[in-house]
């Protein structure tokens, strides 16, 4: 299968899962997706158990909390926190997957802009790790006078990227202006 | 303020996938994509995601992330600011699952559109009357104005997709969304509008060439 095949029924099964609430389809699809996912399954569950233990876990304990004092179906959480889970794990395996810059090659345009995005994010991402390493090994944190300074630094990289590229792009004609 | 996945019905996400892809449609024919757009958007994505990394200190140690809309939106205008936090936001929902690939559609009409265009509006509202105040002003609505819709979207699902009494999606009515998120991003929206007031200022100044008015 291509990876855009896979993109396309990736797209159809997340869509098809909002309607389901059903909590023995759901486990039966993190099953699937957990098969599919090869030999990486258990860092990408684990992955996926973080995400939904930090975003999730204020609503599901407020729900708890609130079923002190209202009845409610608990039935309702464990289908919530279900979908959530099965969807963002099949995100997840999905991205680990396929190369989403070849998934995204029926579009000239979003193909490149991914690969610049995704490229200029490392290299941006990276800087702010050695300003923060830079900082700590002074015994310094940031502070409200380096977030200027910093900016700077990020915004002269990536204007000067961007215009590279750009004649990049210019001079292979990869783009008709 | 990204909704996750599992919280959204399809009664709403399929007509925000319909909204969002036809803005998505305007912005690429506003932004007029060519070879000098193409490594802008993606560095001004770039840079707005790593914005979203800074943790900003306050006094009582604690800390806050920066969102750059308003930045993003007053230095390159809010077409280019909303194709480029919706590509951020993308990336943040498909590697970090932060925001969900069903709630994606809202997300990006919510921080992408209305935060880009709040903060412009606001901007040439105020413009007029003092620079500094539009700035500002401009910061607090990227802010405020999306957390609204934030709010709206996810209490209206227990009336929207309930069977019978129990909640198939987020579980709280508009009585708990609206005070619990619009009320704690009033203040977060001030800060914003003061991170946004001195960055707007300083990137100006710094990179007058590129940003001047």
């Amino acid at each position: 299968m291509s990876d855009r095949s896979w993109l396309i029924t990736y797209g159809v099964v997340v869509l098809s899962l909002g309607f389901v609430h059903n909590e023995f389809i759901m486990l039966s699809s993190i099953i699937i997706t957990m098969v599919l996912g090869g030999k990486a399954r258990f860092k990408i569950f684990k992955k996926a158990l973080l995400v939904i233990a930090l975003f999730n876990l204020s609503i599901s304990l407020s729900y708890i909390i609130y079923s002190f004092f209202i009845p409610v179906d608990s039935f309702a959480l464990v289908l919530i926190n279900l979908r959530a889970f099965a969807i963002t794990l099949l995100t997840f395996t999905l991205v680990r997957r396929i190369n989403l810059h070849k998934a995204l090659e029926f579009s000239k345009v979003l193909a490149i802009l991914y690969g610049f995005t995704y490229a200029q994010i490392i290299l941006l991402k990276n800087m702010l790790q050695n300003y923060y390493d830079g900082l700590k090994s002074r015994g310094a944190s940031l502070s409200k006078k380096q977030i200027q300074p910093l900016l700077s630094t990020l915004f002269a990289t990536m204007l000067h990227k961007s215009s590279e590229q750009s004649m990049g792009l210019r001079s292979r004609g990869l783009i008709d202006d | 303020m990204h909704i996750p996945d599992g919280f959204i019905s399809p009664q709403t996400y399929i007509p925000a996938i319909a909204i969002s892809a036809s803005l998505l449609a305007l912005a690429y024919k506003k932004v007029e994509i060519d070879a000098e757009k193409i490594p802008l958007i993606a560095g001004v994505s770039a840079i707005s995601f790593v914005m979203m990394l800074i943790a900003i200190p306050f006094p009582g140690g604690t800390t806050m992330h920066l969102s750059g809309i308003a930045i993003i939106s007053l230095l390159f205008g809010p077409w280019i600011a909303f194709s480029s936090i919706s590509l951020v936001l993308l990336i943040q929902a498909l590697l970090f699952g932060e925001g969900g690939i069903t709630s994606y559609p809202i997300n990006i009409i919510a921080m992408g559109f209305v935060g880009s265009f709040s903060s412009y509006l606001f901007y040439k509202l105020f413009a007029s009357r003092s620079k500094n105040i539009a700035i500002f002003m401009a910061g607090w609505s990227s802010i405020f104005f999306p957390s609204i819709i934030i709010a709206l979207v996810l209490g209206i699902q227990p009336l929207i997709a309930s069977d019978g009494e129990t909640p198939l999606y987020f579980p709280f009515g508009l009585s708990v969304t609206l005070p619990s998120v619009v009320i704690p991003h009033i203040f977060i929206a001030i800060i914003e509008g003061l991170v946004t007031l001195s960055s707007v200022k300083f990137l100006r100044t710094q990179f007058r060439s590129v940003f001047g008015e």
